[in-house]
């Protein structure tokens, strides 16, 4: 209680600071709002009871700062007066929404809230066998064009109500109308159960509060014990090399951010570990070659084509100088045909069972494969 | 063979015709003056012989040959041109200016064979500029500048040579030294032709005269003596109120 | 003028290669002594060491030197054919031309650039810049002032400009920003196995241009002088857009638009040798290119030895190319080329 007092009074202090004008004290049922979310850096949902659930999602390039605020008001249940002005109202459960990723669309399809979005964006990330895609070929989902600057026109002609979008270096989108944009910065989350947990607002967007958090404490579950299980496994630690070098530059997930602390919680030695940034360095070869060309496995995403030792020396020769090359401990994953990004946004269990299993065999003896395959 | 022959040339520009009908010839070794008032198409007459416009129709021969049929290389061969306009190079050394007159017996990376430096060293003597032979181009004054210009034609050793206001910058000294230099050349053997308002040092010394009659756009050529006589040269500047005087050789 | 001067500025520049060569060596990321460095060289030292000196150091001061002497030379003959001090490799637009063919690769073939790697890259660079090449040959061929042939290829610039424009804008936030770097410049990607390749094209085409040189002293007298002493202008002039533009497609292919050498070198030559005779001139902007090349490569990578990553290419040539360009500009009245 005293816990959720202390972040509501620090979220009111940073809305004065960021506002600079009073926030709604007179908001009814503050003290009595219950804290739904425990993990997440950058989303608190608050229930404030009689239908009203606040949601306040930091800044995450700007510290102490918000970046917007909802108040979630079910649709039988009556909106607060005296609203300060910067916090959006949407009635839940949501009925018209644009949805601009797929991360997003598969969470809301997992929880049975697909029929609710009417339109995305950026068409050719969504497969084929996606049921989105088929959805567009009916015709019930409109492809409303590039992310960047989406038609505005075919917004208001499907009669959008709410954007669910990923954010942008801290640029908070408006649309016409009273068209709210809900800013999903759970790729920012610097740990794999804090961005997981963002499903939870997806939960009070569609009203399936209780199925999201259902699926949430398993992914919890899962992920402690796989977590445990590579911590005690007993072969060592492997040195571990991911992503390659793109138009001279190679972008490394620092230390502090999700993807390494997935590498170390699946047990491997990640040469960036002592950097605390959430974010990717970027790189020259050599730089990268200097830690990581004596690393036992790499690691490599493509989007669009399966990587072979073929197309990975075509792409750079001086790869064939890497250990991992060298002992064809290289895995690959296309990620066009494997559905990793959108797993591991809200089921990081299953990836980290994966990595797991690449980098502890032993303790996953019956995994299969699914997302990478060894490159050949 | 004649050095220069015209048949029934007409130049202008596009469909302006600015000099027609015109009929002459020139033997080697003769030195011959363009003389007419401003805008009566002497350039152009001048261009049109040299090969560097095409005649309006006609036909203009050098040794022989006609000019419209002759490539560019068998043309530099033939003739050399001097004109007045300024150009670059201001980099250049004198001696690296007159030898691009040399080009065609330069090799590609433009060595000078024994000969070429020889013929280059003679042209610069030729008029008169051996003291400046390493002095840069944009170092030298415009007259100076011009002799280099006359060397390089000289060192293209072509048997005809074609000045446009060759003495425009030089100063009187100047003026009289180039014409006695041209009329050398001329009694070696090479066909001068050259455009000048300088009337009375070019009158001494042309071996022929092509005079420009602007009102009837025609040209009479032949020697001084046959101009005097036709009344061509009073011609040729009649609107100016000035008439040509035997006696001195001018006008006035 | 000193007739020893163009011995002496070869043999200082010749010597500044000499000594920064081996210096590039030093410079990197990763903090390497001398005596790793000659220890690499000669094949032994640790894994990582070889690769970083052999694999990665050493091929990319080459490139840069083979790159700047290419592009100084394509610089020089279209300042001569042109008769322009303002003109550089990019002027007839193939660099753009190239451009044009790695957006279009990047951003419609994605998925080829990660099949074919880099080839990929290369082979739209060439394609592009092969199609601008050809384009120029047709009006070359038709046109005959000079004048009209520049504004075409600065209107062919212009056109290839915003195609790129429209391809970025419907391209994917990773293609774009593929696309960005890519236009940074980077003597990186030129790797040991295609090294011999990529010099042998260099040298090829400068060595092609050495015949000009006869011709290239009788344009500075301007286009009809140079025609009455027997040169076939247009057939001069396509040669030498031809040879540019070869020497500037390859370099674009492998490294990406570099900007200001090509501009800045030929000045430079001709300040230091003080005169336009492309006897010298010629020979002096392939070395001097050589070493200006050498300097941009070791500018760009010293400072990751204090700080995380390289500057880019194009951020480092204008240091050096805005200051000579400067200068000239403001000396023109003293420079006797220009007079």
């Amino acid at each position: 209680m005293r816990k959720t007092l202390t972040i509501w009074a620090m979220l009111c202090g940073v809305a004065l600071c960021s506002c600079n004008k009073a926030a709604d004290f007179s908001y009814e049922d503050i003290e009595n709002a219950d804290t739904l979310t425990h993990h997440a850096k950058y989303l608190t949902i608050a229930d404030c009871g009689a239908g009203v659930v606040r949601v306040d999602i930091a800044n995450p390039w700007r510290e102490n700062h918000i970046l917007a605020s909802y108040a979630l008001v079910d649709r039988d249940s009556l909106v607060p007066e005296h609203l300060a002005p910067d916090i959006r109202v949407i009635r839940t459960p949501v009925d018209r929404a644009a949805v601009f990723s797929s991360v997003h669309t598969h969470a809301l399809q997992e929880l049975g809230a697909l029929p609710s979005v009417v339109a995305i964006a950026d068409r050719e990330f969504f497969t084929p066998s996606d049921t989105v895609s088929k959805l567009i070929a009916q015709g019930q989902i409109i492809d409303l064009g590039p992310i960047s600057s989406p038609s505005v026109e075919l917004m208001a002609a499907s009669g959008v109500t709410t954007v669910l979008r990923s954010p942008q270096g801290g640029v908070v989108a408006t649309y016409p109308g009273n068209v709210v944009a809900v800013e999903c910065a759970d790729y920012m989350e610097p740990t794999p159960i804090g961005r997981a947990e963002w499903i939870l607002l997806l939960g009070e967007l569609s009203g399936q509060r209780d199925e999201a958090r259902k699926i949430f404490e398993e992914v919890i579950d899962n992920y402690s014990a796989l977590a445990f299980k590579a911590r005690s496994a007993e072969s060592p630690k492997p040195k571990l090399l991911a992503e390659t070098e793109y138009s001279g530059v190679w972008y490394v997930p620092q230390g502090g951010s999700y993807m390494a602390r997935m590498y170390a919680d699946a047990g491997a030695e990640w040469p960036w570990a002592d950097t605390t940034g959430t974010g990717s360095l970027s790189l020259s070869l050599e730089e990268v070659a200097a830690k990581a060309i004596d690393a036992d496995l790499w690691l490599v995403r493509s989007y669009g084509y399966d990587t072979t030792t073929a197309t990975l020396k075509a792409l750079n020769p001086r790869y064939t100088a890497f250990k991992a090359w060298k002992n064809g401990n290289i895995y690959s994953c296309n990620s066009k045909e494997k559905n990793i990004f959108n797993d591991v946004a809200f089921h990081p269990d299953r990836v980290l069972a994966e990595y797991i299993a690449i980098f502890h065999p032993e303790v996953m003896p019956d995994y299969k494969l699914r997302y990478f395959t060894l490159t050949r | 063979m004649k050095a220069v022959e015209c048949k029934n040339l007409s130049v202008g520009y596009g469909d302006k015709v600015v000099l027609s009908n015109i009929n002459f010839e020139l033997e080697s070794g003769v030195l011959a003056v363009l003389i007419g008032a401003n805008g009566s198409g002497k350039s152009t007459l001048l261009r049109t012989l040299a090969g560097l416009q095409l005649p309006l129709s006609g036909t203009v021969s050098l040794g022989g040959m006609d000019i419209s049929k002759t490539s560019q290389r068998a043309l530099a061969k033939t003739r050399a041109i001097v004109d007045t306009a300024r150009h670059g190079g201001g980099a250049l050394t004198v001696v690296e200016a007159v030898a691009v007159g040399r080009n065609k017996s330069l090799s590609l990376f433009g060595r000078m064979s024994k000969s070429d430096k020889e013929a280059v060293a003679a042209a610069i003597a030729a008029v008169g500029i051996s003291d400046f032979a390493d002095r840069y181009l944009a170092n030298l004054s415009d007259g100076e500048r011009q002799k280099v210009m006359i060397a390089r034609a000289i060192a293209q050793d072509t048997p005809v040579i074609f000045l446009d206001e060759p003495t425009a910058f030089l100063d009187v000294a100047a003026r009289i030294e180039t014409m006695k230099m041209l009329g050398r050349l001329s009694s070696q053997g090479k066909t001068i032709i050259l455009s000048t308002h300088d009337i009375a040092p070019a009158i001494a010394r042309a071996d022929r005269l092509i005079v420009v009659d602007r009102d009837r756009h025609s040209v009479a050529v032949g020697t001084r003596e046959s101009m005097i006589e036709s009344g061509a040269l009073d011609a040729a500047f009649r609107r100016d109120n000035v008439h040509f005087d035997a006696s001195i050789l001018d006008y006035r | 003028m000193n007739s020893r001067r163009p011995t002496i500025v070869s043999l200082i520049i010749l010597s500044l290669i000499v000594v920064c060569l081996p210096a590039g060596l030093l410079f990197g990321s990763v903090d390497l002594s001398a005596s790793e460095i000659i220890d690499a060289l000669c094949g032994n030292g640790s894994d990582m060491t070889r690769f970083v000196v052999v694999e990665t150091r050493l091929p990319a001061l080459i490139t840069s030197l083979l790159a700047g002497a290419a592009l100084a030379v394509a610089g020089l003959l279209m300042q001569t054919c042109f008769d322009n001090p303002l003109a550089g490799p990019s002027i007839m637009g193939i660099s753009s031309g190239a451009s044009l063919g790695v957006a279009v690769v990047m951003m419609l073939g994605a998925s080829y650039v990660g099949i074919w790697g880099n080839f990929a890259i290369v082979a739209g660079a060439f394609a592009g810049a092969l199609a601008v090449l050809l384009i120029l040959m047709l009006f070359s061929a038709v046109v005959r002032s000079a004048e009209m042939l520049l504004i075409i290829g600065i209107l062919v610039g212009y056109l290839t400009s915003s195609v790129i424009s429209l391809l970025n804008y419907f391209a994917p936030e990773r293609a774009v920003h593929s696309f960005v770097l890519w236009g940074m410049g980077n003597f990186n990607s030129v790797d040991l196995s295609v090294l011999p390749y990529f010099a042998m094209l260099c040298m090829l085409f400068i060595a092609m241009s050495f015949p000009y040189i006869r011709s290239l002293n009788a344009l500075l007298f301007g286009v009809e002088y140079a025609r009455s002493t027997g040169i076939n202008v247009s057939v001069i002039r396509t040669g030498l857009i031809l040879i540019s533009g070869a020497l500037t497609a390859t370099v674009t292919a492998w490294c990406g638009p570099i900007g200001f050498i090509g501009l800045v070198i030929p000045h430079i030559a001709r300040m230091a040798l003080v005169s336009s005779n492309h006897r010298t001139v010629l020979p002096v902007t392939v070395l001097a290119g050589a070493l200006v090349g050498l300097l941009c490569q070791i500018l760009s990578v010293a400072p990751s030895m204090f700080m995380s990553g390289s500057i880019p290419v194009n951020a480092i040539t204008p240091i050096i190319g805005v200051p000579v360009i400067v200068y000239v500009l403001l000396n023109r009245r003293k420079l006797l080329y220009f007079n």
